[in-house]
């Protein structure tokens, strides 16, 4: 087995160890490089109970290069671009070779609510962040359609 | 169902490598105490960093430390590992060895490891004394002491030897000067 498929073995044991409501991966049937991931939105911010499904490609060079990770379920954020891009700094130049899947959707989620406002990729959102009661119903109304409510 | 997991378990997570997860293979330290493989650490540093993937310190190749335990087989690592040769990895840096602390106030304990250091420290005969080379550098207290009855040339003297003269003719002035103070009092009074 490779150096990589081992550590991403040993994350995905890690990751079902800790049986994490609000953050879970797992990979496909068929590819232990691609794997999809759930994170719910913390409780008191405008994403709360939201769920939202994300994708994660890795290749050869992980963990010393970051996953490419993307949103498939659309997420209406200051962040994140219309084909579920995200613009975070810990996935580009700010990667290290310690973080992991579990490290990473801890970001993600943290991200949700707090958006970085140098670098909007949504300029929609981010002009409406500002305003919390407008946002969460903007936010309420982008996402009837898509998302997958939890309960 | 047991897994035979060990990252959800503290207790056997302490010797995982921070950047392959798996239990450390040659292990380094970094100053800022944070374990890896030397070859993951060095993949890392390779690829245009310099900061420590765990907490963002300050790391170089040159001042990670290896550790060393016991047991652990003798094997030349260049030999041992099939893909450091393809990764160009080179050899694990070494240790540092300070030098040890200079026993102080200690008499007996100049016999060991006294003698050594430079030219100088070895020629001087100790009263029918032999002083073995030891691994030791500087000439323990009791040499010293000796070297002085004897007015022997201060072959390898370290600096703290000559602090330690400068304290000694601090303490003789001392005592000197109370001598001197008892006697004005007793012809005074
Ligand atoms: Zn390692
Ligand atoms: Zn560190």
């Amino acid at each position: 087995m490779s150096a990589v498929a081992k550590r991403l073995q040993s994350e995905l044991m890690s990751l079902m160890m800790a049986g994490d409501d609000d953050a879970s991966a797992f990979p496909s049937e068929d590819n232990l490089f691609e794997w999809s991931a759930t994170i719910r939105g913390s409780k008191g911010t405008v994403y709360e109970d939201l769920c939202y499904e994300l994708s994660m490609s890795f290749n050869d060079e992980y963990p010393y290069k970051a996953p490419k990770i993307m949103f498939r379920t659309p997420c209406f954020h200051p962040n994140v671009d219309e084909h579920g891009n995200i613009c975070l700094d810990i996935l580009k130049e700010k990667w290290s070779a310690a973080y992991s899947v579990l490290s990473i959707l801890q970001s993600l989620r943290s991200l949700l609510s707090d958006p970085n406002p140098d670098s909007p990729l949504n300029q929609v959102a981010a002009n409406l962040w500002q305003d919390q009661t407008q946002y969460k119903k903007e936010l309420l109304t982008r996402n009837a359609a898509a998302v997958v409510s939890s309960r | 169902m047991q897994l035979p997991f060990a990252g959800a378990d503290s207790r056997d997570s302490r010797f995982e490598c921070n950047i392959c997860l798996d239990h450390v293979n040659e292990p380094v330290v970094t100053r800022c105490g944070h374990l890896f493989c030397w070859p993951c650490l060095y993949r890392w540093l390779n690829t245009n960093h310099t900061e420590c993937p765990v907490c963002k310190a300050g790391v170089s190749c040159d001042n990670v430390i290896p550790l060393y335990g016991r047991g652990q087989d003798p094997v030349d690592p260049r030999t041992k590992t099939v893909d450091r040769s393809a990764e160009n990895i080179p050899e694990r840096p070494t240790a540092e060895r300070p030098r040890a602390e200079r026993p102080r106030g200690v008499f007996g304990e100049g016999f060991g490891f006294g003698g050594g250091g430079g030219g100088g420290a070895n020629e001087f005969a100790q009263g029918g004394m032999t002083i073995t080379a030891g691994f030791g550098f500087f000439p323990s207290l009791f040499a010293l002491q000796f070297q002085r009855f004897t007015s022997a040339p201060a072959g390898a003297q370290a600096p703290a030897d000559s602090e330690d003269a400068a304290q000694q003719a601090m303490l003789s002035r001392i005592l000197l000067a109370l001598g001197t103070f008892v006697v004005a009092c007793l012809l005074l009074f």
